[in-house]
């Protein structure tokens, strides 16, 4: 019998915590459904949502009342490639219910108004409660308009007027964001899955592994082997964040191989997931995962049940989770000192990353900083109680 | 060989332990009797250095637990009321951990696990896993785990408690065993009928102190009493919480 090293016994704990977690295969599915899958899933339903609209703006359908009084507008229309339909009964009730979107409606004086020389009148009912009506209701008013200036700019011209004497001023809009970053902002999401898939890998072999030890009845006999309080909880705490560790890298790889592989939209997703981004967010997120089974393991060691561990883990997800989301809601520019919070200085630099923004070296120590003390001080008050409650 | 002098430990307002002092020699088993309650798993605890006493010492060849444990664990076996294993562990597994904890090299662990399961006649259960174990083949991989290490002094904590007859048995003849080998084994119950079966010397604990000490037979003389039965009560005051 040799003694063993404080390294040495904590290799030995790993070992055994890895083997013990990995043949838990019930809570391993869970896992893995709760972070690796969902993420991904919920990534292809928001593919599905973007493909709809752009099919929708593609081919557009639209019911018209009185389609008869305004030939020459609805030329225009199937020009533009929009499909003409006859109004259904009550359309107004059916637009309320959300069966149609929109309706236009040709006035019935369009054509003595417009012999008349006034202004004739068309109308477009649609509900605004309803988001998803928005992207037609703007297509069918921007085409609206497209035929009004150019039925102006022929009346000019008909008087000897150039068109421009009618439009003094021209509007030129120019997107500045660059592909990648219109792109990303749907994909905050893949930057809230990729934290809660750190939060969450290590929840249940962390309560197992220590509160699960006690209420098992084989944590005395293991603090009586000559082996000290430290070496386990290090040894504990090194297996719980390898798995963490583990599911991260397993949820980064779903949304890379969806990316890759997925039914990803033609256009709207115009960023990259790859290698650099796969890499960035493993390194940005690991110093996380390291802290979180630091104190999950510290509430497992507080714990006296099995139980009571897995309730203190499960506010703390909780909470957790929620920060990023907040954060989501927040329309303003984060401020600069957020990127050291940590959780919601993780979920900045990940859209950073994802936005292709250059990732300076203080941004990595901002990650790193906070959770690295945290994980030393539930470390240490993880073995003091340990030792104190066999 | 334990040596314990004037040990004392406090809970709060309760005195858990009142200036314990007893030998337990090698070659011989010790057993400590007393009701619940009396401080025989605070004893134990101290002992096994998961739990520093106020005042005195507990020497365990000739080592204090306060002030070197981990040489105190090394020299210790123990088997705990509880029994717990890793259900998910092979039970040659939760023997091997514990082996490889205390410090023994591979093929040690290897020799000295198979000789112990083929003394204890499990050799079927080795690969399997301990979640559906019976009481009796918990408490064999429980014995195989705390002698792994081969440990000169061995501390049972209400051993049988839970196991049938059979098994009691085969927990008897291994308590023997051991003696027979030189050991120092320390056992613990609040069982009077397994205390006299299996020990050599008896030590009554009741309320943290020792309230007698010796071979079943000086007991029954110190007493004045004609069987052990009633030799305890005499002891004790009461007959409370003496019998299973």
């Amino acid at each position: 019998m040799t003694p063993l090293s404080l390294s040495g016994a904590a290799w030995i704990v790993f070992a055994k915590e890895i083997v013990d977690a990995l043949r838990d295969r019930r809570t391993l599915l869970l896992t893995l459904f709760g972070s690796a899958l969902s993420g991904p899933l919920v990534l292809l339903l928001l593919f599905k949502l973007i493909s709809t609209e752009i099919d929708r703006a593609d081919q557009l359908r639209l019911p018209v009342v009185g389609a008869e009084r305004a030939p020459a507008l609805i030329a225009y229309l199937e020009r533009e490639r929009v499909r003409i339909e006859p109004p259904p009964a009550e359309f107004q009730a059916k637009i309320r219910a959300g069966e149609i979107e929109v309706v236009l409606e040709i006035d019935a004086a369009f054509e003595s108004d417009v012999a008349a020389g006034r202004a004739a009148r068309v109308r477009l009912y649609y509900d605004e409660s309803r988001q998803r009506t928005g992207t037609t209701t703007r297509a069918v008013r921007g085409l609206l308009r497209g035929f009004a200036a150019l039925w102006g700019d022929q009346r000019l011209a008909l008087r000897g007027i150039a068109a421009d004497v009618g439009q003094p001023l021209a509007v030129e809009t120019i997107n500045l964001a660059t592909p990648q970053q219109s792109g990303s902002q749907t994909l905050a999401i893949l930057a809230y899955y990729a934290v809660f898939a750190t939060l969450l890998g290590g929840v249940a072999s962390a309560a197992d592994s220590t509160a699960g030890e006690r209420e098992r009845g084989t944590l005395a006999v293991l603090l009586a082997a000559p082996v000290q309080a430290g070496a386990l909880i290090l040894g504990k705490w090194l297996a719980v964040a390898a798995l963490a560790c583990a599911v991260l890298a397993l949820t980064l790889t779903g949304f890379y191989l969806t990316l890759q592989f997925g039914p990803v939209p033609r256009v709207g997703i115009p960023f990259v997931f790859g290698a650099r981004e796969y890499g960035g967010f493993l390194l940005m997120l690991l110093p996380l995962a390291c802290c979180f089974a630091a104190v999950l393991i510290c509430l497992g060691a507080l714990g006296r049940t099995f139980k009571e561990a897995q309730t203190n883990s499960q506010i703390l997800i909780t909470v957790a989770a929620l920060l990023p989301v907040v954060q989501m809601f927040q329309f303003g520019k984060e401020p600069e000192w957020l990127k050291w919070v940590p959780i919601n200085g993780h979920f900045l630099l990940l859209t950073r990353i994802l936005r292709g923004d250059a990732i300076a070296a203080m941004d990595w120590v901002a990650g790193a900083a906070l959770p690295a003390a945290i994980t030393a001080v539930a470390l240490l008050l993880a073995a003091r109680n340990l030792k104190r409650r066999p | 060989m334990i040596a314990v002098e004037a040990l004392s430990k406090r809970f709060g307002a309760v005195q858990a332990l009142d200036a314990v002092t007893f030998d337990a020699p090698d070659g011989a088993i010790t057993g400590i009797l007393g009701p619940n309650g009396a401080g025989k798993t605070t004893l134990m605890r101290i002992l096994a250095t998961l739990v520093t006493p106020d005042a005195g010492t507990a020497l365990v060849d000739g080592h204090d637990g306060t002030r070197d444990p981990i040489t105190v664990r090394r020299r210790f076996g123990i088997l705990s009321d509880a029994k717990g294993l890793y259900p998910r562990l092979t039970a040659r597994e939760n023997v091997d951990y514990f082996g490889a904890l205390y410090g023994l090299p591979r093929a040690q662990i290897d020799a000295r696990r198979d000789a112990l399961f083929a003394q204890l006649d499990m050799g079927a259960l080795a690969g399997r896993r301990t979640d559906g174990f019976s009481q009796g083949e918990k408490m064999k991989t429980a014995i195989a785990r705390a002698l792994i290490h081969d440990p000169q002094n061995v501390l049972l904590d209400e051993p049988t408690n839970g196991l049938d007859v059979i098994a009691t048995r085969a927990m008897r003849e291994l308590i023997r065993a051991l003696r027979d080998a030189g050991k120092c084994v320390l056992f613990s119950s609040h069982i009077m009928q397994e205390v006299s079966a299996v020990c050599d010397r008896i030590i009554v604990l009741n309320r943290g102190r020792v309230v007698a000490a010796g071979a079943p037979e000086d007991l029954l003389r110190a007493s004045g009493s004609a069987t052990l039965e009633d030799a305890f009560v005499a002891l004790l005051g009461s007959a409370e919480g003496l019998e299973a």
